[in-house]
């Protein structure tokens, strides 16, 4: 078969209509990087995100970022379509990101608890947190990992609870409650900010 | 609130609620203000989880850290896969970033900048006011206080996906000119005004692993 992009007519079409993820994906199990630095360009800032938002170091997330990419490379031809590319790559990094977790000491994977959180103020700015903004970001702050982790996927990754799931590797349902506790626990740590939650009259 | 509608609030305001789904929340918003608040909470979150998370950036040296695994693992030298790239798709070549061409255009680009540089390597009877062969003088005829180049030059590799543009600005940066290179495996040396330039050049080098591949005395 005719590899359009071995012809040069991959790139007239790449400047009309950008590839759609499926079709980089299938061009870099094929070997080709233009195709792959397509998707780092278009996934790395996203994966970033979630990564950092989980390690909460800055170098290290790079490092995850590196090795979930890499992944991506080394296993694109292993995509089958049964989740979108973002969740698939989302996943690996997910996978990544919890290796690195357990090399951790104990004491860091105390982040992993998924307890309800005490609405203790941290290491935040109290003076900025009366800005309900700045509160509300606090507070989210403030959440366990995996509550953090899925409002994270849902909000910012804007995925569905299935696609959260596959991502996370555990049941839907789980999600749901996470998402669910989530709630609770800002409007907690909100009222306890003397903040009332976005929408509603302060307590 | 109405059952199940807590659980599709949220995939309501991230924008992937199905078209029945949306019409439910909006129903429900509208009967029961409970619903309507829980709206208006999760896009709050949503606003706040953007600035928030918003702010990741890869390193600029992402990509080009990748490629060198990627080269790495199929057990061939960086510029061999680089040539393998431009060989691939040759009528698409970024300016500096795959082309083979790029060091050659990097040293000529690079000597121009040497000769609009604030300073000059000037030699023998050549040299204003009398300057001893390799001394530094201004562009304006002062002559420096350097002492010999030994002290004052570095030897450099670039990145392969660095742009001329930004060797140019680096090194107008830090304050040296281009005096040799490349060698056969790529090294350059540069020039600084003093051993302490040299020192300071030599440390913001170092920090700029977006161009600079190696910097060494």
């Amino acid at each position: 078969m005719r590899d359009p992009a071995m012809h040069g007519e991959g790139e007239a079409a790449d400047a009309l209509v950008p590839p759609d993820d499926e079709a980089l994906i299938e061009r870099v199990a094929g070997g080709d990087r233009r195709a792959f630095r397509l998707l780092y360009e278009r996934h790395a800032r996203r994966v970033l995100a979630f990564v950092g938002r989980r390690l909460s170091d800055a170098s290290e997330a790079e490092d995850v970022l590196h090795e979930a990419m890499l992944e991506v490379w080394r296993g694109a031809g292993r995509y089958r379509g049964g989740s979108a590319v973002p969740t698939w790559i989302l996943g690996i990094a997910a996978h990544k990101t919890a290796d690195r977790l357990r090399t951790r000491k104990p004491e860091y994977r105390a982040e992993l608890d998924e307890g309800i959180p005490d609405g203790r103020l941290g290491g935040f700015d109290l003076v900025a947190a009366e800005d309900e903004a700045a509160a509300l970001r606090a507070c989210l702050g403030d959440l366990p990992a995996a509550m953090r982790e899925a409002v994270h996927l849902v909000f910012f990754q804007s995925l569905r609870y299935a696609e959260v799931a596959l991502v996370l590797a555990c049941a839907e349902g789980t999600v749901k409650a996470r998402i669910h506790h989530a709630k609770r626990a800002l409007k907690t740590c909100l009222g306890r900010r003397g903040i009332g939650a976005p929408g509603e009259a302060a307590s | 609130m109405s059952d199940g509608i807590d659980d599709l609030v949220p995939l309501y305001v991230n924008g992937t609620a199905t078209a029945p789904e949306r019409a439910r929340v909006e129903a429900a918003a509208r009967a029961d203000p409970e619903v309507a608040e829980a709206v208006r909470f999760w896009r709050g979150v949503e606003a706040a989880v953007a600035a928030e998370d918003g702010q990741a950036r890869p390193e600029p040296g992402g990509w080009g850290r990748l490629e060198r695994a990627l080269d790495a693992e199929t057990g061939t030298e960086a510029r061999a896969g680089v040539v393998r790239l431009a060989d691939r798709f040759p009528r698409r070549r970024p300016v500096l970033g795959v082309s083979p061409w790029w060091r050659p255009a990097a040293v000529a680009a690079c000597l121009l900048l040497a000769a609009q540089s604030a300073f000059l390597l000037r030699g023998g009877a050549g040299a204003p006011g009398g300057a001893p062969e390799g001394s530094l003088a201004t562009a304006s005829g002062e002559v420096g206080t350097a002492t010999g180049e030994a002290g004052r030059v570095l030897q450099v590799t670039f990145r392969p996906d660095a742009t001329e543009e930004s060797i140019r600005t680096l090194l107008l940066d830090v304050g040296a000119v281009l005096v040799d290179g490349p060698s056969a495996i790529g090294v350059y040396r540069i020039a600084f005004a003093t051993p302490e330039a040299r020192a300071a050049g030599l440390k913001a080098l170092l920090a700029r692993s977006d161009v600079i591949e190696s910097a060494a005395k």
